[in-house]
């Protein structure tokens, strides 16, 4: 199968080899030239030097004829195409020349020993030696077919190249099969894998060598994909079943949630019931009490004695305690399931109208009303109108017995809650039974010296709690008390 | 008769007339005036040494000079004298003589005797031949004499020579082909 891989090799074969080839080529070729060229020149100049001693007699005794009779030996030597022997005073002595070749073409006078590559010729001049003494020239002129041999070699060189490239690339084909064969196998295996997500594919181990190593790697690879497929899958199905048991359990929560809301529903159906029959059957007999006790002192006078309409008022009064507290108890329980309606107060008008109505205006009885801004907050308006009128009652009940009853409201805001605060300098309480200010029926006074049903504060409380706010109280004995409650600026109102 | 007289005094005189007029080159030769001639002839002379093998035991040392005398042309002797003062052939420096006819012999290795042929010529050639040593013999005459080895011949203007093998073998004296190929003749056999 021819993939890119296989053609990488092959490339990288074809290439090294003809580098190599190339290089040894051109070195050997280069080489063999060099070795041509100096033969060549070799050659000339021993012919020059064998010409020269031949014909030194001949020109010693001035025997052309003898000397020509040499050179035309050189016929035996066709790459000659033309000699001349000159005398010492460089006049032309014998010549020879090639049939052919223009004669007329040997130099005119001779040189020192020179050697000289025209073209494709090879000229030489040389000095004949003799005794000591030049006796003459020797120039000779050869063949020399550089081009043509330079062709011819690389001719040679180009066809021992190609073939040698056509056996590398034969071998290294079947060669590399060894290498590719592994590589592909691991490659069709991923493959696999991948398109068909089968990892329980293994590619088998035929070598020994890296690949045996990338072999082994792939399949632990594999083995290990398998095994953390496997364990997925499986913590999958456990989650799946978790989330179905969760759902099952939601369904549940949710009925039962909407059971209990029902029953809670119900309880405070009873309840509203309960407590409207418990106001109203409860009062009736109250008024009878009451309204039997005024009718006796009235219609009775003469009868009773002061010690007999004392007890009766006695009778009366508590009575309508029982009346007040019933009452009370009853706003207590209504409150916790009345549904709040939040709207924007003016805290100040609020504040004002609750003492207003506490203590209107001819019976102000020197109490002294310092009412400072209040910021204005969100709320239920009936609950609050009950806050401020509780607050306010509280301070001025307490303070009553001053000479100067002084009762401060202000209030201020910061960055989370709005603080407000009502301030008397009344008979104050110890502050050591501050927490029991704002329970139900806790009363840190005796009834005679204040009278009071001691839900009033836990109103406040419960109510102001339901905003989301806080309440609290300092005081001293008989340095006044002050009482604050805080709204949050974003009302945590909806709770139910 | 009278006639044939004439004849013959004409023919001889005629033959007289050739010879004198075939004798211009050895005229010149035999009173050997012409310069450029003597100088290619002294130069020769000293040349010959190169191209001739005396016996070994002939010289005393490597260093040993080689003797060349010159009879009957002392201007000869004197040019090659001049020419041959810092050569050397084969190591050898050169000496030139000048010999009389009666002078020894024995020590020159080449021996020129200038001049035609004269009883002065035939008495050194013989005192030559006689000599145990061997001594090239070198002439100018018309025909080469017994006893010669070389002899200078005219062709046209050039100077050539004519060797004679036998003479040389006599002598003891071997002679280099080389010197041989460039001899206008070479006498194998007597030359006569």
């Amino acid at each position: 199968m021819r993939t890119s891989l296989n053609r990488k090799l092959i490339r990288v074969v074809a290439a090294t080899t003809a580098a190599a080839l190339l290089i040894t080529g051109v070195a050997m070729a280069a080489l063999d030239l060099e070795t041509a060229r100096r033969g060549s020149i070799d050659d000339l100049t021993a012919q020059a030097d064998i010409l020269g001693l031949a014909a030194a007699p001949a020109l010693e005794f001035d025997d052309p004829g003898s000397a020509e009779d040499y050179l035309a030996l050189l016929a035996a030597k066709p790459s000659i195409i033309a000699a001349a022997i000159y005398t010492p005073k460089g006049a032309l002595f014998a010549s020879y020349a090639v049939p052919g070749t223009a004669e007329g073409t040997l130099p005119a006078l001779p040189e020192n020993d020179t050697l000289r590559f025209r073209g494709s010729e090879l000229s030489l001049f040389k000095r004949i030696v003799a005794n000591g003494e030049i006796v003459g020239t020797v120039y000779l002129r050869a063949r020399y077919p550089l081009y043509r041999r330079l062709l011819g070699y690389l001719g040679i060189v180009g066809t021992v190249m190609a073939f040698s490239l056509a056996a590398a690339l034969l071998m290294s084909r079947r060669l590399q099969r060894g290498i590719t064969r592994p590589i592909l196998a691991v490659t069709t295996a991923a493959r696999d894998v991948v398109e068909h997500r089968d990892f329980g594919t293994r590619v088998p181990k035929t070598t020994e060598d890296e690949i045996g190593v990338l072999v082994d790697a792939f399949n632990g690879m594999l083995a290990e994909i398998g095994a953390r497929t496997e364990g997925l899958e499986r913590s999958n199905r456990q989650l799946e079943q978790a989330e179905e048991r969760l759902r099952a359990l939601n369904a549940e929560l949710e009925e039962r949630v909407k059971a209990r809301t029902a029953e809670l529903e119900a309880a405070n159906k009873d309840l509203e019931g309960f407590s409207y029959s418990v106001s109203h059957d409860l009062r009736a007999p109250i008024r009878a009490i009451t309204g039997f006790c005024s009718l006796l002192v009235e219609d009775h006078a003469e009868q009773l004695d002061a010690e007999a309409r004392r007890k009766l008022g006695i009778v009366k009064s508590e009575a309508e305690r029982m009346g007040a507290l019933i009452d009370d108890l009853l706003s207590f329980s209504r409150l916790g399931r009345k549904a709040l309606r939040p709207e924007n107060l003016d805290m100040t008008a609020l504040a004002r109208h609750a003492f207003e109505r506490l203590c209107p205006a001819e019976q102000a009885g020197g109490i002294e009303f310092r009412l400072g801004s209040t910021p204005s907050a969100r709320g239920d308006r009936s609950l609050f109108e009950q806050v401020w009128t509780n607050l306010l009652a509280n301070a001025i009940k307490f303070s009553s017995k001053k000479e100067r009853p002084v009762i401060e409201v202000a209030g201020l805001s910061d960055e989370r809650e709005h603080v407000y605060f009502v301030r008397d300098n009344g008979a104050g309480f110890d502050p050591q039974h501050a927490a029991r200010l704002f329970g139900v029926f806790q009363r840190l006074h005796h009834d005679h010296e204040f009278p009071g049903t001691g839900v009033g504060l836990a109103l406040v409380h419960k109510i102001v709690t339901r905003h989301g706010g806080r309440v609290w109280a300092e005081g001293r004995i008989g340095a006044g008390a002050t009482f604050h409650f805080t709204l949050p600026k974003e009302p945590a109102d909806g709770r139910v | 008769m009278t006639r044939a007289l004439v004849a013959g005094a004409l023919v001889a005189a005629a033959l007289a007339g050739i010879a004198v007029v075939k004798r211009p080159a050895l005229a010149q030769t035999s009173a050997p005036t012409h310069a450029p001639e003597r100088s290619i002839k002294a130069a020769y002379l000293y040349k010959f040494a190169g191209y001739v093998d005396w016996p070994a035991s002939r010289f005393r040392s490597n260093e040993a000079p080689i003797l060349i005398g010159v009879a009957g042309d002392a201007a000869l002797a004197e040019e090659l004298g001049r020419i041959s003062a810092g050569r050397t052939i084969a190591g050898r420096s050169i000496l030139a003589r000048e010999i009389n006819a009666d002078d020894a012999i024995d020590e020159l290795e080449v021996l020129f005797v200038a001049g035609p042929d004269s009883s002065a010529l035939e008495r050194l050639l013989a005192a030559a031949a006689a000599s145990p040593e061997a001594i090239l013999t070198v002439t100018e005459t018309e025909r080469l004499p017994d006893g010669s080895v070389i002899n200078f011949v005219a062709d046209h203007d050039r100077v050539r020579f004519e060797v004679a093998l036998q003479a040389a073998e006599r002598e003891g004296l071997k002679l280099n082909s080389r010197l041989l190929a460039v001899a206008s003749r070479v006498y194998r056999g007597p030359a006569r």
